[in-house]
Formats: structure tokens, C-alpha cells, sequence
């Protein structure tokens, strides 16, 4: 075995184990490493494989969160139905999204200002939008805490963990078999120099909408999850440009393209972040703000020093 | 459907709001026109120059008007210290390296302003803001009138130089052509730093207009940005006839759109043409097809 | 033997400038034709026309009998028209080998499949011992063999090479030489090359096009060409000694 998959296994067990010897607020914090390490993934997919800067990618989790959300609350369905007009609405957007880009070649940063434009449309129309409680809010019922509802997706912190840790282990199982596919290949070729790659038989166009598409539909399963783990969503929270920022500091610290990348952003950034958060805490600083003061000083840093992010030099020591 | 002078008055504020909407998109489209780089720390900027106004308003009772200048040489300098240390070192770096870098200086900046003014808002009292002056049907707010006068002349200033001066010129060449630049024997660096210093001051000078028009709060740093972001693609990247011209259509349609739909819909209304404008014609406006 | 590319009085202005014009030429099965001509010719503008880079404004473009002036570079790519540029472009942060991957998943469609394809073309375009490599890494006449097998991975009948033997020393032009020599003897790959390098062109080219500001002004062998007084005025020299 290599070492690498020795590092992985001896990880997965660490995080199947966990649970173990953490208490609550522990898993609740690896809970949301998690959910920042899979929404990274998803958002990896687009930019670190197919080249494609989103600024936006909130928006596929508001409407992900909203669409299951609003299914539950109004019909009662449970999230295992809502789940999937959850992926179709947000396929149908990344790929209107994407036609509407790449038939007008806009890409670099005029295609992120697109993704930021329609996010922040999208916020403020749910503002005014009545059926999903405007900017009030939605707040979907939680009937019990303690057993494991999995039909409902109610239970207990460790069952959202376990959730959470299935759907991360599938994304990553999942971008690496996508890597080493003819998919891959592609996207890497159109994102390294798209002009050659079309030289070579590949239809840019298509390949950087299906990585839209994947992109968008994973994400969208982060959205379902949202919705049922903090059951309440507020437009100006769920689609805020924050959001969208705070999916892609993982990837961009951790290493945009990799694989490991986005884990390892996640873990160090909300590690970090809350450590520094509880010790200026106990020193009697509670100032808002400082959390993100922080990660625009990592980010900065990476940034500056780092720019293939920070797991490159790291496995290179590791020698993994 | 509203009285026709309703609709005027409305007209005329959006016009002059629009103007220093402007002058802040000026900034950008200079910045973005020559450096290449998208500051998309900008509207940070633009708050913290609001904010710097609010201060010295209550430390030293200085009209806005005038902290401009104190105001706008901080920034100039700033800006060029900015470029010098941060921004030039990568400019060889892919487009997206930069793009970040700017954002990670946007999320420091307004997390800064929420830790050292908090979260409440921040306005300036001068006398003259509940004064108008009445032209014909037309009752144009005075402070309105002001700023959009400091506007102009910072606009008319700037546009004197680019065309005019030995510098503005070699600043332009800069930007029509780097390697060009650079072998005739340009300083690019030093002159793109200069660049990014008198859109910074661009910025000031409008940051100190608008605080007499609005209150200041930090959330309003990342919505200037892209609101300037709207202007310069709208009226066109490069044009600084423009970027005022989007700036004034944008302040119209945002007036117009609180007045026919909802106050807090007006910027779906930029976005909505933000979208139509990258899609149909992204050269905007005035600008020129790259 | 067949024609394989067919050009039909294809021309091409680019706003108001005219930089084909009328050009006519036909390249039959496994020639090795050469496109030369002073700078500015025409001759790159040729190429993409038939790459399918842009479309020509008039004329037509047939290869094996089909039309395919306006296609798409993928398209034209995937009916069996390979090439190279002419400021070469690696995908530097992938290996030699993935490089060529990357051409070879056009024909086959199991990772592995490609991937013995193209260690097939890498061992031999010379790049074996590079191949696990960084593109970013190679020196350019190692580059422009990169090029080359990432183009012959989709299997082209017909390659098209851009000034390939650019900034190579004469020693590594003369193994490039080799290298298609035996590809169009072994394969029976047609090539149609733009060369300034006139010792590469002499030595392989079968068939000779002349062009000069935009039009085709001598073509055949190159033994009639470089006797032809066109030629010689325009671009060849009149003492010139190939």
C-alpha cells in the first residue's frame, strides 16, 4: 500500500472514531470542517479542475436550502424527496449560468462578477420573494433531537457528523476517480490552456458546463443539508457574498486542484479560527469581526507565499 | 403612478447621487483601465474614507468638503504603498492570484472597520444637509448639489491630467501598451503605484461626498465594490466618460427603481443590468471592444 | 492517389486588411507537403483556416471529400486533422506523459487505453525518459516534440506543423526531420508544414506552395520551385543556395 493510502486510512478510521472521545461541541466543530471541506470540493471542481472562477457559489446552497426547505415546510416532504429538486433547480442555474457565460466568452474575472451578479440577484429577490418567508425567514420544524430520524434527517449532533463525513468521503471518492477519467484530463487541458485543448478534439464548451453542472449539484446537496442541520434560512444569510467567500478559502488555502487541498484548508481555517476566537475570548476580547480579520490575514498569506496553497509543500515533506 | 415632479425631483437626485457614484467607479475604471488589476477592495475603500470623514467631523467639527483634501492625500499615499508593496511584486502572477489578493485586503478592511466602529451607523450633521435649493419645480438637496459638484471638479481634475500632463500621458502609455512602455524607458512600476494612488484619492474625494448623503456602516464596503463594478462594465472599462455616465444611470435607475418597485430592490435593478451588460455588450457603454 | 485536403479559393480579411486571398491548393494522400513564403504571407492564416480556428470568408476547405471550412477546431480535430502551434503550448502543470494523454482520449476511452497510447508516441517522439516530467520543465526542442505527439495521440491522417523547427539547432532539426520522414513512411500520415528553416524543407517536402501577400504564386516540386523567378524575387533571393 502506498503511503498515501496508508495516510488516508489511518485518517478515515481517526474520523469514524471520533465521536468516541469528542464530546458535542467538538463534533459540532468537525461537523462544519466537514461541511466546509465538501462544499470546497464541490466548488474545486469547477475552478481548480475546469479553471472557472465562481465568487457565487452561495447561491446553490440558498437555493438548494430553500428548495427542500420550503418542500418540507409546506408539503411535508422529507429531505431524501426535496433533495432532488434541490440538484435540479441548482443544475438548471450553474448550466444557464454557464451557457450564458461561455457562448458569450466571458471568463477570468468578468465570469466571477457574473456568478457575485446573479447570487447577490438572487439574495435580494428572496428578500422580496413572499413564499419563502421573505427576509423574515423560513424556519422548518424540528420535532425531536434524540433518536435518528434519517427519513426527516432529525437526530442527534453525531448523526449529522456521520452525515456529513459519508457525504465528504463520497465527494472526495468521487473528484478522484473524476481526476483520473477522461473528465479530468479534459478539464485539466482546458483549464492549463484551452486553446490547445480544443486543438485536440475537446468541446471546451461542453466539458466546462458539465463541470458547472457537478459542481452545482453537489453543492446543492450541501444546500439540503443546511436547511435541515440549522433550520432556519434567511436570504440575506444563506446568499451573502460572505458565504460564497468563506467556500472557497479552504480550497484556495488548502490548494485549489488537489484533492487533499480543500480537507486541509477547511480543518486548519476553522481550527484556527475558532482557537483564536476562544483565547482572544478568555483574554476578554469578544469583538466582532476579528474571525474574519483573520482569515483575510491567511488568505492574504497563502496568497502572497503560498499560491498553490498550503497541502503541496506539506505532502512533499510528508512524501505522500 | 406618481406626480411628474415627483418623478423629476427623483430624477435630479439620482443625478447627482449618480455623479459621485461616478467619481468612485472613476477610481476603479482608472485602477482596472491601467494596472489591470481588479480592486475589488474598492468600495472598502470608499467606506473607510467615509468613516475617516466621520472622525474627523467629530474630533474637528472639518466639513467633509474640506477633510477631502487631508482625506485624499492619505489615500493617494496609501494606494501607492498598496501597489508598491502588495500588488506589483505579483503581477505576473495568472489573474485570479490577484483577484484573491485583492479580496483577502476587502475582507480585512471591512472586518477591520466592524472591530474598531462596530456595527451601528455613523453619519455626519452639517447644517447645510437640511437645506435645499429650489430650481423651478426641481427642490435639489444642497448637500446633494455639493457633492455632486466635488465630483466633477475631482473628475475634471483627474481627466485634466491624464490628458495634459507629461505624467497622465506616460501613464496612459502604460496601459495602451506595458512592454512598449517599459522599453522606451517608462517606470512602469512606479507609475502604475501612482495610478492606483490617485484612484484611491478618486475614492476619498467621493467617500467624503457621499458620507453627507448617507450613513456609514460596514456592510456597505463589499456593496460599493460591486455597485462600482456595475458602473465601469456598464459605461465601459477604460472610459472614463464612462464610468460617470454609469454612474449617473445606475444613481437614475436606483432612484427611480426605490420610487416605482421597493427601496431595497434598487440593486437587484444593477445587477439585473449587470447581467444584460457582460452578456450583449461587454465593452459597455463608452468602452472600447478589447 | 487520392487527394486527401482540398483548397478552394479560400480568402480571409481581418478588418479591412486582406491576408488570403484566393488560394487554391491540393495535398494528396501522404504527401509531405510545405507552406512557405515571406513573414506576413498568409501562412499561419492558411493553417487556422483549415484548424477550424476561424472560417474563411469565402471558399471552401475539403478533406477525404467532406467540407469542412467552418467547423469548429474540435470538430475539425476530431475528423482527423491534427496540429501544431507555432508558440508552443504544454500544459505545463501536467507530465509529458499526461500531456499526451490528454490527445490520445479523443480515440479511446478507458484511461488505460490512452495511456498506452500515448507511452507508445512518447517513446517514440524520443521523450521516454522525460515522461513522468513537468512540461514546464522540458527545453524547448523537447517542447516541440511534446507538440508533436500530443497532436499524433488523436490519430490524425493529416498534421499540420507550424514552424516547428523554430529556435532548433541544426542537429536537433535534422532528428525532427527524421521523426516525420518515418512517421509519413511507417503511418502514411500526410503532413503539411510552414517552415521558414529551408534546409527542413528541402529535405522533407515532397510538394512546395509559394505564398506572398496572401496569394499562392508557385507550387510545385522543390526543385521547380526554387528554380521559379517568382520565388526567387520575393522571398528566395536571387543568389540564394539551398
Amino acid at each position: 500500500m502506498s503511503r498515501r493510502s496508508i495516510a488516508l486510512a489511518v485518517v478515515g478510521i481517526l474520523l469514524v472514531a471520533l465521536p468516541l472521545f469528542a464530546g458535542n461541541y467538538a463534533l459540532s466543530v468537525a461537523t462544519l470542517i466537514l461541511y466546509f471541506a465538501y462544499t470546497g470540493q464541490a466548488w474545486n471542481v469547477m475552478m481548480g479542475f475546469a479553471g472557472q472562477l465562481s465568487l457565487g457559489h452561495a447561491l446553490y446552497v440558498g437555493v438548494g436550502a430553500y428548495a427542500a426547505g420550503g418542500l418540507f415546510f409546506y408539503y411535508g416532504i422529507g429531505p431524501w424527496a426535496g433533495l432532488w429538486l434541490a440538484i435540479a433547480l441548482c443544475v438548471a442555474l450553474g448550466l444557464a449560468i454557464g451557457f450564458l457565460a461561455f457562448r458569450f466568452g466571458i471568463s477570468g474575472v468578468y465570469f466571477a462578477l457574473l456568478t457575485i451578479a446573479f447570487a447577490e440577484f438572487t439574495r435580494i429577490g428572496f428578500d422580496h420573494f413572499g413564499w419563502t418567508g421573505g427576509p423574515g425567514g423560513m424556519f422548518l420544524r424540528v420535532a425531536q433531537r434524540d433518536t435518528w430520524d434519517l427519513a426527516n434527517f432529525r437526530g442527534p449532533p453525531l448523526m449529522y457528523y456521520y452525515a456529513m463525513l459519508a457525504l465528504t468521503a463520497l465527494a472526495f471518492l468521487a473528484c478522484s476517480l473524476l481526476l483520473r477519467s477522461k473528465a479530468g484530463y479534459y478539464w485539466q487541458a482546458i483549464r492549463e490552456n484551452e486553446e490547445a485543448a480544443r486543438a485536440l478534439g475537446i468541446n471546451a464548451f461542453r466539458w466546462k458546463l458539465l463541470a458547472v453542472a457537478i459542481s452545482a449539484a453537489m453543492t446543492a446537496v450541501a444546500g439540503v443539508f443546511f436547511a435541515f442541520y440549522y433550520n432556519n434560512l434567511f436570504p440575506e444569510q444563506i446568499f451573502n457574498i460572505s458565504r460564497s467567500i468563506e467556500i472557497i478559502l479552504g480550497p484556495v488555502i488548502g490548494g485549489v486542484g488537489t484533492l487533499f487541498g480543500p480537507v486541509l484548508g477547511a480543518a486548519v481555517l476553522t481550527l484556527l479560527s475558532d482557537g483564536i476566537t476562544e483565547a482572544l475570548g478568555a483574554m476578554g476580547f469578544d469583538i466582532p469581526g476579528v474571525k474574519q480579520v483573520f482569515y483575510g490575514l491567511v488568505l492574504l498569506g497563502v496568497v502572497m507565499f503560498l499560491p498553490h496553497g498550503i497541502w503541496p509543500p506539506i505532502a512533499r515533506r510528508l512524501r505522500l | 403612478m406618481p406626480a411628474l415632479d415627483l418623478v423629476a425631483n427623483v430624477v435630479v437626485s439620482g443625478i447627482l447621487t449618480g455623479l459621485v457614484y461616478g467619481l468612485m467607479a472613476l477610481g476603479l475604471s482608472v485602477i482596472f483601465g491601467v494596472v489591470r488589476v481588479v480592486n475589488f477592495a474598492h468600495g472598502e475603500m470608499m467606506t473607510i474614507a467615509m468613516y475617516a470623514a466621520t472622525v474627523l467631523f467629530a474630533a474637528l467639527h472639518l466639513d467633509p468638503f474640506l477633510a477631502v483634501l487631508p482625506v485624499a492625500a492619505a489615500f493617494f499615499v496609501f494606494g501607492y504603498a498598496l501597489q508598491s508593496a502588495l500588488i506589483n511584486p505579483f503581477i505576473t502572477r495568472p489573474e485570479h492570484s490577484q483577484f484573491m489578493l485583492l479580496v483577502a485586503v476587502a475582507i480585512i478592511l471591512v472586518n477591520a472597520m466592524l472591530m474598531i466602529f462596530g456595527p451601528d451607523a455613523r453619519n455626519v450633521q452639517v447644517d447645510y444637509q437640511l437645506e435645499s435649493i429650489e430650481l423651478g419645480r426641481i427642490l435639489v438637496d444642497k448637500a446633494r448639489l455639493f457633492a455632486a459638484i466635488a465630483a466633477i471638479v475631482a473628475a475634471a481634475a483627474l481627466f485634466a491630467f491624464f490628458r495634459y500632463t507629461l505624467t497622465g500621458k506616460a501613464i496612459r502609455a502604460c496601459a495602451d501598451n506595458y512592454l512598449g512602455a517599459r522599453v522606451v524607458g517608462l517606470n512602469v512600476k512606479h507609475l502604475y503605484a501612482l495610478t492606483f494612488g490617485l484612484g484611491a484619492a478618486c475614492v476619498a474625494i467621493a467617500g467624503c461626498a457621499m458620507v453627507v448623503l448617507v450613513d456609514v456602516t460596514p456592510p456597505l464596503g463589499p456593496s460599493y465594490t460591486l455597485l462600482a463594478f456595475v458602473i465601469v462594465i456598464v459605461g465601459g472599462l477604460g472610459s472614463m466618460g464612462g464610468a460617470l455616465l454609469g454612474g449617473v444611470l445606475i444613481g437614475v435607475s436606483e432612484a427611480l427603481a426605490g420610487l416605482f418597485i421597493a427601496p431595497s430592490a434598487k440593486s437587484m435593478f444593477s445587477f439585473g443590468l449587470l447581467i444584460l451588460v457582460l452578456l450583449l455588450r461587454p465593452q459597455g457603454l463608452l468602452g472600447r471592444r478589447a | 492517389m487520392s487527394v486527401l485536403l482540398e483548397v478552394r479559393g479560400i480568402s480571409k480579411s481581418f478588418r479591412g486588411l486582406r491576408a488570403v486571398h484566393d488560394a487554391s491548393f491540393d495535398i494528396p494522400e501522404g504527401d509531405i507537403n510545405a507552406l512557405i513564403g515571406p513573414n506576413g504571407a498568409g501562412k499561419t492564416t492558411i493553417f487556422n483556416m483549415i484548424a477550424g480556428v476561424y472560417a474563411p470568408d469565402s471558399g471552401e476547405i475539403r478533406f477525404g471529400g467532406v467540407p469542412i471550412q467552418g467547423l469548429r477546431a474540435d470538430q475539425v480535430c476530431a475528423a482527423g486533422i491534427g496540429r501544431t502551434f507555432q508558440i508552443v503550448k504544454p500544459f505545463a502543470g501536467l507530465t509529458v506523459l499526461d500531456n499526451v494523454m490528454v490527445g490520445a482520449f479523443l480515440r479511446e476511452r478507458q484511461a488505460s487505453a490512452a495511456r498506452a497510447l500515448a507511452t507508445r508516441i512518447v517513446e517514440r517522439l524520443g521523450l521516454g525518459a522525460k515522461r513522468d516530467l513537468p512540461a514546464s520543465s522540458l527545453t524547448l526542442p523537447d517542447r516541440k516534440r511534446l507538440e508533436v505527439a500530443r497532436a499524433l495521440a488523436t490519430r490524425p491522417r493529416l498534421l499540420l506543423l507550424d514552424e516547428v523547427m523554430a529556435g532548433l539547432r541544426p542537429t536537433e532539426c535534422d532528428l525532427m526531420v527524421a521523426v516525420f520522414r518515418e512517421l509519413n513512411r511507417a503511418d502514411g500520415t500526410t503532413i503539411l508544414l510552414i517552415e521558414h528553416v529551408m534546409r527542413a524543407v528541402m529535405a522533407l517536402a515532397m510538394h512546395i506552395g509559394v505564398l506572398h501577400h496572401g496569394e499562392v504564386i508557385a507550387r510545385g516540386t522543390p526543385e521547380q520551385v526554387v528554380r521559379d523567378p517568382a520565388v526567387l524575387e520575393c522571398y528566395l533571393g536571387e543568389e540564394a543556395e539551398v
